[in-house]
């Protein structure tokens, strides 16, 4: 336990460094060169803007994480329940992709406005966006990982009586699961940009409504705060889904890289 | 060669396993026309049997074990076969997310019978394929023999009537090859399966079997049905048997190789 620590230590000790060196340059250009804090505010303005008790954090991250993990949620759903149809069904596929594909190259934050319009100033809008931006990697990821299987592995499982239900469930699920991560892992990260542009829009709270609000006030420091709890809520859903995949995953382990 | 056992099945023992006129051929897009891959194949594997079908690359042998493990479905001819089977394909298809043990547990959860009934057999087919402390490794951990090994155990746990293998050594190296061989012996003595087994090596058709089944080139069809007379249990001294080497001699002929 210790050693593994100090192992971790030892690891990540040269990007820590470099974190650190690059606040004490920022600070020390801000200083030096007399930069204004409503243009770029000094790191530790920010940190005070951090635990600034005037600012309600705690309610405003519980609103923008509230939204991400509502919409991430939607779309780990109904993207892996999609994908399986796609797989299961030639003919649903043939239906169904091209809207898919569609959909995917439609510039969904666009529709923002109208979802506002629509749903009203609350944070379905917000939850909506963030599903629609997460929802296809998640559908492509799954249905690639379903395909994945060894065509030979069915024989396999036909030859033992095996059923389509008992291939997908024993052999095409488990066989996609690394692909479903890498999924998990590019969706959560959309659905935190998803969630932070849809509150730009028209949002009444959340981290991404204070950053568009300081643009207004001119509190450059409040903008960076926000976006270091969005850049930590980030990190905190990644590591999360990390954590997930190698406790689900102990046979993937060897070939996984860092 | 009609609905006669012409294949000399020794005795009153019943067929497991009975082809008769069985015929293959593959539609293919282009001009070429249909593949021939199998043409009137008539052969019978009786109960306890262990009949190894040999034959050059492509005489569609892959084929005759996928159509007795209904796999494929026959153009021609008809394919009977009693009882439960259990498959060893070339490559032990493993699922990577299991470990030895419950990868032999497989064919278990797909008939849903009782699992914890089961462990103890699947336990005990590891040690019998000569795995004992390996179960709970996963597949990435075990060489190719020892995946190969896993494979056969799934294929018995169930406790199948009949053991089909295509070609299950054929990507091994020759010494774990020749060493599978006599462990496949050991088991089939044990358990008195009834095998039907594919491969295109010679020797091996030879050392394993109590009939040695020749196919001529695409078209598949049998060219010779040769009875090994050798003494069982068999071990590795009998390749140096001039008996042994008579028989291989024999198969050559069989398949062109010696005109």
């Amino acid at each position: 336990m210790r050693r593994r620590l100090v192992a971790g230590l030892v690891r990540y000790a040269p990007a820590a460094a470099l974190a650190a060196f690059a606040v004490a340059a920022w600070e020390a250009a801000v200083l030096v060169l007399r930069i204004p804090a409503i243009i770029v505010p000094p790191p530790f303005e920010v940190a005070l803007a951090l635990v600034d008790r005037s600012v309600d954090w705690p309610h405003h991250i519980a609103v923008t994480a509230l939204e991400i993990v509502a919409g991430f949620a939607a779309a780990v759903v109904l993207g892996i329940g999609l994908a399986v149809v796609l797989v299961m069904s030639q003919f649903l596929a043939r239906v169904v992709l091209p809207w898919v594909l569609l959909a995917q190259i439609v510039p969904k934050i666009a529709f923002a406005p109208i979802l506002f319009l629509t749903f009203g100033y609350n944070q379905l809008p917000t939850v909506i966006i963030t599903f629609l931006v997460a929802f296809f990697p998640m559908v492509i990821d799954t249905a690639a990982g379903l395909g994945s299987l060894d065509p030979r592995m069915k024989d396999l499982l036909r030859s033992f009586q095996g059923s389509r239900w008992d291939v997908l469930w024993k052999a095409q699920f488990p066989a996609s699961l690394p692909f479903i991560f890498s999924g998990l892992k590019v969706s959560s990260t959309l659905a935190v940009v998803g969630a932070n542009v849809a509150e730009f829009v028209s949002a009444r709270a959340g981290l991404g409504f204070l950053i568009i609000n300081s643009q207004v006030t001119f509190n450059a420091s409040l903008a960076f705060a926000a976006a270091t709890y969005l850049i930590l809520l980030g990190v905190a859903f990644y590591a999360l889904i990390v954590a997930l995949e190698r406790w689900t995953l102990p046979w993937a382990a060897p070939h996984r890289a860092a | 060669m009609g609905g006669a056992p012409s294949c000399g099945v020794s005795g009153a023992v019943p067929p497991v396993i009975a082809l008769r006129g069985v015929g293959q051929r593959y539609r293919t897009i282009g001009r070429a026309g249909p593949l021939h891959a199998l043409s009137d194949v008539t052969l019978s594997v009786a109960l306890g049997e262990l009949v190894v079908v040999v034959g050059p690359s492509g005489c569609g042998k892959s084929t005759l074990l996928r159509i007795v493990a209904g796999l494929d479905r026959a153009t021609a001819g008809t394919v009977e076969v009693e009882g439960r089977m259990g498959i060893v394909f070339q490559d032990p298809l493993l699922m990577s997310w299991r470990t030895a043990v419950d990868n032999v547990m497989l064919p278990i959860e797909i008939l849903r019978r009782d699992r914890r009934a089961y462990r103890p057999r699947a336990l005990e087919l590891i040690r019998l394929v000569g795995l004992d402390g390996f179960q709970d490794r996963y597949p990435h951990e075990l060489s190719g023999g020892m995946q190969q090994r896993v494979a056969l155990a799934r294929a018995l746990v169930a406790d199948p009537d009949v053991l089909l293998m295509d070609e299950p050594f054929a990507a091994l190296d020759e010494i774990t090859r020749e060493q599978m061989s006599l462990e496949l012996l050991r088991i089939w003595t044990e358990t008195r399966k009834t095998v039907l087994f594919v491969t295109h090596s010679i020797a091996e058709a030879v050392f394993l079997a109590d009939r040695v089944v020749v196919l001529s080139a695409r078209p598949g069809m049998v060219r010779a049905v040769i009875t090994i007379d050798l003494p069982r249990p068999r071990t590795a001294k009998l390749r140096g048997v001039q008996r042994y080497t008579e028989y291989c001699q024999e198969v050559r002929e069989q398949l062109g190789l010696i005109v």
